[in-house]
């Protein structure tokens, strides 16, 4: 067995260099054009790419080998069992994998921590994991595409997606790499025989593999479906093509209203207002110029961040006047002066009711608005004061919300968006003094914060005006699309709702609500289980989603797709299964995934082909 | 055209110069006894705090509207500021809204609609409709520079604004612009060059510009889209041009021509010739300002600002209106007048009123009415008691000219003891006019203060503006310890304890006072202050800071400071410099200075103030670095801190005494010392 490992090493040893060589490559690159290891996002979708090809190559072209001729009688024919030779070759392909990828990237830490002063923590280190389980998990999807009979095997890469997706949204992705890799070493497993041109596949392997069939059919059949009908638009009507998408639809559809002026927004919001209320403002909003707040932090991040998944400079505070820079260290919850060798060490925290300097409770979130970097926490808002080198605490909001963004400057006002409410603040105040701001007026939200696209604030000689379109995640079934206007009087600070305008989805129900014609099982459970496992932290609290309302022509569709996939499938399964409980699992998985079990029956369940003994024989 | 109504111009001129000749030489200086006998007999006034001593009046714009029937008034709130309208006859008001954005605002021609301003916006609102809301409708492009210009007269409800625009398709950015109160505008000139004054005629055409030539300012006449010069003003003199008369082709001036002071003057376009029509009767001053009738072209009032506001017409009726008005009220009077209604607003201001007072007159029965007495208690202004009187002095200087001034004495406190502080204005073109400034909180704390208005000071003749030209280090410097001679020989002040203070110019005199008198003062502060003039003014002629109206500052230095291209002069005013003399300073100084300033590079202050540390001299340095060469009128917390320094500073080295802070003052005192 250790034989074989170390051959099979020696054979894939030029795995190694020119992989590590490219890794190195992008990695200098990086670190050329300003940052390594906090260079974020950019370079973790890179090099994960760089993972996904090299790794996928590297198991196919392994087995692709073994399946020449006589090799794989060879191999087989060891005195060990079959699993061993299983995990043999793929011990050899981890060995190289970590000589390509991991030592390079701990070298590249250590080298870091070691010689320069950028702050090195626990998290650059675990990032090795994620580079392992990542490269493992793609290099055991090309041995399963090689290994399998099924025509649908590509499909199985679906699961290390997963791990990159997750990365890409700050989630779990270690977690999910490492499920990936092991859920796809079983697969792989469960296809390792010793005739390898069997392609009945072993009863587990059907179980492991339905799973990210599954996923992957419905996420290749609904992109697929909801092009075509897009093709539709363009080729009919021009949309995309001559006419931007957001243009093509009428004036009363979120995507449209989402590309306006602000002004423009407002002086739709207000066609629902009282004429005396559109006589007062539509003509002024032709010169009034709005400010525009987007809902900027949806998660937050966790002590476990890896460096693939930080935005650049996010955490870091510059103060030019001081010369000095202020990096987040998520080991010691606080800021760390990355020019301690120069200064000495220096930290920066919160200050609590003493005075004295104590850590972060959670990872905060850094913008740059109107000049001043913001460190923003769940519930607090600090500003960094460079001549005392110390954190300011300026905004506070009560605990049964959070924030969603930072300070934004609106002419004479400051404002901000939590989950539950819109805060303005003078910002002469903000200006003329260090201490917490008072906020000055408190708008609640008109609806979910999930759902909020935008607020666009105008202030007006006597009044300030403020439209909150919702509709971000409209597609979701769970909220509506609307514009809701608000009036705030100076003197009174009262707040008056002008206007309430539905808008609706632009394209046909049929184009949002596909995704629950194809499958509604895997659309529930890809929605509310799988999702929201790959992200990261949410802003909590959530809101009330209202229950899915489908409409009697989707109910329909969905039905009768649902048993046509069912027809299908006991009809094609005659000829594809032995016995009668197997026949009747892939009828029952066509009725609980709809087309998606049809169509993984079909790949899963190749016709049985009768295996000739005598021609094994013969190349013995 | 608007017509001339003074038809005895000649024999009215005549008589203008007899009056001058006769008050020049009655100039005598002050005799103070008086003065000291009523402050000592005074009990001691209430102390108030810096805060106060900082607030704002709660009304800041008052304007009577054309029929004088109504008056708007703009008053500071805790958010933003409110817009109010007052029926004279009821004296009832109503508040319009409330904003945060509102900057200003003018009554229309026609008085029947107010035009509004904000940083961003023009907007208008009919306040005598009860469910009108106001309405924005012009949106300012920051990028073309664009900026209220005033309201069109010849229009009933129009304004004018003047931008830049960054085309470069015809060459000519500079434009005057009409607009309505629809937003829709009408370009009514447009020029390589900017448009500083201008004239309208009846008919709404610009008739009259007034553009920088290349070394004076030029009067140009336009017939259609051509221009022709017909006067010049020179360099200092931004002559304002009033009306023009198209029968006698007289054009109506308000400037300095020929004169010694700033007068009102007519010079024919045809012949040339030029005309006094008035200057100050007293022989004193500049005319400060000069209001028309929109409607009929008539003067209805000129002003002079000597030791007060003096208002005079050339009409014997309404010379009669301001002489009882100044009779009866004390201090600076701001008149609105008018004929085509029978109400004035006067606004009242002198050092002993807080926060000022505003009357309605009614000119038929001559009887001042206060108004907006309610709003004015609302801004809990410091009453008359805590507060001194600015006298008005006069001395002679040690060359024999003769200077002006104002002095502040303590209440309640025996004079001769008091410690005395000078405070020198900025400028130097520039002079105190003698109402209520914050430092009254120095003099309630029992300092005597003297505020010279030193030669080279405006306001008092050409000679006098001109009288310190190339001697700013020299007997500009000791014009202002004549000054303190003198009050000191009336038996006012400590000769041994005295301070000096000043912001800019007044700040560069602090440091040459200190380095020339090192004897004469106890301590000193220098807020902004250049420390080397010949520097600091090339430096702003090379950032176009200070322009004379389009004409450089190099070109107005000429004539003001000194010629910059004679060596010998420049030489010996380098050697007088404080950048020159700073080895003199012995007395402990404190310097302050805004990162920001855009007039005064905060690099001179730090080597100057680093220059005093390093040979170990008492200096205490201040920087400011989120503020420019003055703090913002809305930065109250910076403005307070200065008061506060000052008045620490002072205590500490004049009085050995501390004084009471407060934890925002404390933050800023710890935030920008630098030393």
């Amino acid at each position: 067995m250790f034989e074989l490992y170390k051959n099979e090493i020696k054979r894939l040893k030029f795995w190694i260099f020119i992989p590590a060589f490219i890794y190195l490559l992008l990695n200098s690159s990086s670190s050329y054009f300003g940052e390594y290891k906090d260079s974020g996002l950019m370079i973790g979708n890179v090099h994960s790419v760089l993972f996904a090809i090299v790794s996928v190559l590297m198991g196919l072209v392994q087995f692709h080998a073994y399946k020449k001729d006589n090799r794989w009688v060879y191999l087989i024919n060891r005195p060990i069992s079959l699993s061993s030779l299983c995990l043999s070759l793929i011990a050899a392909a981890a060995t190289i994998v970590l000589f390509q990828f991991v030592v390079v990237d701990l070298l590249i830490t250590l080298t870091m921590d070691s010689t320069t002063h950028f702050v090195i923590e626990k998290r650059h280190y675990f990032q090795a994991f994620y580079v392992f389980f990542i490269s493992m998990a793609f290099y055991l999807t090309g041995v399963y595409i090689q290994l399998c009979h099924s025509k649908g095997a590509f499909l199985v890469i679906i699961l290390p997606i997963f791990g990159v997706v997750s990365l890409l949204l700050e989630g779990p992705a270690i977690i999910i790499s490492m499920v990936a890799a092991v859920w796809l070493l079983l697969l792989v497993l469960s296809v390792f025989k010793a005739n390898i041109n069997n392609n009945q596949n072993h009863i587990f392997g059907k179980i492991f593999a339905i799973v990210p069939y599954q996923l992957g059919l419905f996420i290749i059949l609904t992109l697929l479906l909801s092009f075509l009908m897009q093709l539709r638009y363009m080729l009919i009507d021009g949309a995309g093509i001559d006419i931007s998408w957001n243009e093509y639809f009428a004036n009363d559809v979120h995507k449209h209203i989402e590309y306006l002026d602000g002004n423009a927004q407002l002086a739709l919001n207000l066609l629902e207002a009282d004429p005396s209320i559109q006589n007062q403002y539509l003509t002024q909003l032709k010169n009034v110029k709005t400010v525009s707040i987007y809902p900027e932090i949806k998660s937050h991040y966790t002590q476990s961040l890896m460096p693939y998944q930080q935005k650049i400079y996010q955490m870091n505070i510059t103060d030019k006047v001081n010369d000095e820079e202020w990096v987040f260290s998520l080991d010691k919850m606080l800021f760390i002066n990355q020019k301690q060798s120069q200064n000495g060490v220096k930290l920066l925290g919160i200050s609590n009711e003493s005075g004295q300097m104590q850590a972060f409770e959670s990872v905060p979130t850094l913008r740059n608005n109107f000049g001043r970097r913001q460190i923003i926490t769940k519930h607090n808002i600090y500003i960094y004061d460079t001549d005392f080198q110390k954190l300011n605490l300026r905004v506070s909001i009560p605990k049964d919300e959070t924030l969603i963004t930072g300070l934004h400057a609106i002419g004479s006002t400051l404002g901000l968006i939590t989950t539950k409410s819109v805060y303005l603040y003078d910002a002469n105040k903000m200006q003329n003094s260090s201490g917490l701001l008072v906020p000055e007026t408190v708008v609640n939200i008109p609806g979910a914060h999930e759902n909020l696209s935008q607020v666009e604030i105008a202030e007006m000689m006597d009044s300030t005006l403020v439209s909150f379109l919702f509709g971000k995640t409209r597609s979701t079934g769970h909220f509506s699309a609307k514009q809701v206007a608000i009036e705030l009087k100076a003197d009174s600070n009262s707040i008056k709702t002008l206007a309430v305008r539905p808008l609706k989805q632009g394209f046909t129900e049929i184009y949002y609500k596909m995704d629950w014609v194809v499958s509604p099982v895997i659309q529930w459970s890809y929605q509310n289980a799988i999702k929201p496992m790959l992200k990261s932290n949410p802003v909590n609290p959530r809101s009330p989603k209202i229950p899915i309302n489908l409409s009697n022509t989707i109910l329909s569709l969905t039905i009768i797709v649902a048993i046509i996939s069912v027809f299908l499938t006991f009809w094609f399964s005659k000829n594809r299964t032995k016995t009668a409980a197997q026949r009747w699992s892939w009828v029952g998985l066509s009725i609980l995934t709809s087309i998606i079990g049809f169509l993984t029956f079909m790949l899963l369940s190749d016709k049985n082909i009768k295996i000739n003994p005598t021609k094994i024989k013969e190349k013995s | 055209m608007k017509k001339n109504y003074c038809n005895n111009v000649f024999k009215c001129a005549l008589l203008f110069f007899s009056i001058q000749l006769a008050a020049q030489n009655s100039i005598i200086e002050t005799d103070l006894a008086d003065e000291i006998t009523t402050h000592q007999s005074m009990p001691l006034p209430q102390p108030f705090s810096i805060q106060q001593a900082i607030s704002k009046s709660k009304i800041s714009l008052v304007q009577l509207s054309p029929d004088s029937k109504h008056l708007f008034y703009i008053a500071n709130e805790t958010k933003g500021v409110s817009l109010h309208l007052y029926a004279v006859e009821t004296g009832t008001s109503k508040k319009l809204f409330q904003s945060k954005i509102l900057k200003g605002a003018n009554w229309s021609i026609d008085g029947k609609i107010l035009f509004l301003q904000g940083a961003d916006y023009l907007a208008y609102i009919n306040p005598f409709d009860d469910k009108a809301k106001a309405q924005i409708f012009y949106r300012f492009n920051h990028k073309n520079e664009e900026t209220f210009f005033g309201l069109d007269s010849s229009q009933s409800q129009q304004i004018l604004i003047r931008r830049k625009v960054n085309s470069k398709v015809d060459n000519k950015p500079h434009q005057l612009v009409r607009l309505n109160k629809k937003g829709e505008e009408t370009i009514l000139y447009a020029d390589k060059v900017k448009i500083y004054d201008f004239l309208i005629d009846d008919s709404g055409h610009l008739s009259f510009i007034r553009q920088p030539g290349k070394h004076k300012h030029i009067i140009y006449q336009l017939n259609g889209k051509q221009k022709k010069p017909v006067y010049s003003c020179i360099v200092i003199d931004k002559c304002r041009m009033v009306k023009f008369d198209e029968e006698t082709h007289e054009l109506y001036i308000s400037g300095i021509a020929e004169y010694k002071f700033r007068s009102y003057y007519s010079v024919n376009i045809k012949t040339m010739s030029t005309n006094l029509i008035h200057q100050d009767p007293k022989g004193l001053s500049d005319l400060s300002s000069l209001k028309i009738d929109e409607a009929t072209g008539k003067v209805l009032q000129l002003y002079y600002l000597s030791d007060q506001i003096y208002h005079y017409a050339l009409d014997e009726n309404l010379n009669n209106h301001y002489q009882w008005l100044e009779s009866n009220l004390v201090g600076n009077l701001y008149i609105s007048s008018n004929i085509s209604g029978n109400n004035w607003l006067v606004k009242q201001t002198h050092a002993k009123l807080h926060h000022h007072k505003y009357f309605i007159y009614n000119l038929n029965t001559k009887t001042l009415n206060p108004i907006l007495q309610d709003s004015r208690f609302a801004g809990k202004p410091l009453s008359s008691e805590q507060l001194v009187a600015n006298i008005p002095i006069t001395y002679q200087a040690s060359d024999g000219m003769m200077l002006y001034g104002y002095l502040m004495l303590p209440a309640g406190r025996k004079l001769s003891d008091v410690p005395l502080l000078t405070h020198v204005h900025g400028g130097p073109f520039n002079r105190v006019i003698g109402g209520y400034n914050p430092i009254q909180y120095l003099v309630n704390q029992g300092y005597a203060i003297f505020q010279p208005n030193f030669r080279a000071s405006t306001g008092y003749g050409l000679d006098y503006m001109l009288a310190g030209k190339e001697q700013y280090s020299t007997r500009v410097q000791q014009d202002i310890i004549d000054g303190i001679d003198f009050i000191l020989e009336q038996g006012i002040g400590n000769k041994s304890n005295m301070g000096v203070f000043g912001h800019s110019f007044g700040g560069y005199s602090v440091l040459s006072l200190l380095s020339q008198y090192p004897e004469v003062f106890q301590a000193g502060i220098a807020t902004a202050p250049g420390t080397n003039l010949l520097k600091l003014l090339k430096t702003m002629d090379d950032k176009r800071i200070n322009e004379y109206d389009g004409l450089s500052l190099k070109l107005a230095l000429k004539v003001l400071f000194a010629d910059l291209n004679d060596k010998d002069t420049i030489k010996k005013m380098e050697k007088t410099s404080p950048v020159a003399t700073w080895a003199g300073i012995t007395k402990p100084l404190l310097m302050w200075g805004g990162r920001l300033d855009k007039r005064i590079p905060i690099t001179h202050l730090r080597d100057f103030a680093l220059k005093l540390k390093q040979a170990g001299k008492s200096i205490e340095f201040f920087e400011d670095k989120k503020v420019g060469h003055n703090p913002s009128r809305n930065d109250v917390k910076t403005r307070e801190a200065m008061l506060y320094m000052m008045a620490e500073f002072f205590n500490r080295h004049m009085k050995n005494t501390t004084t009471e802070s407060n934890g925002d003052i404390d933050t800023y005192m710890n935030r920008y010392r630098v030393y």
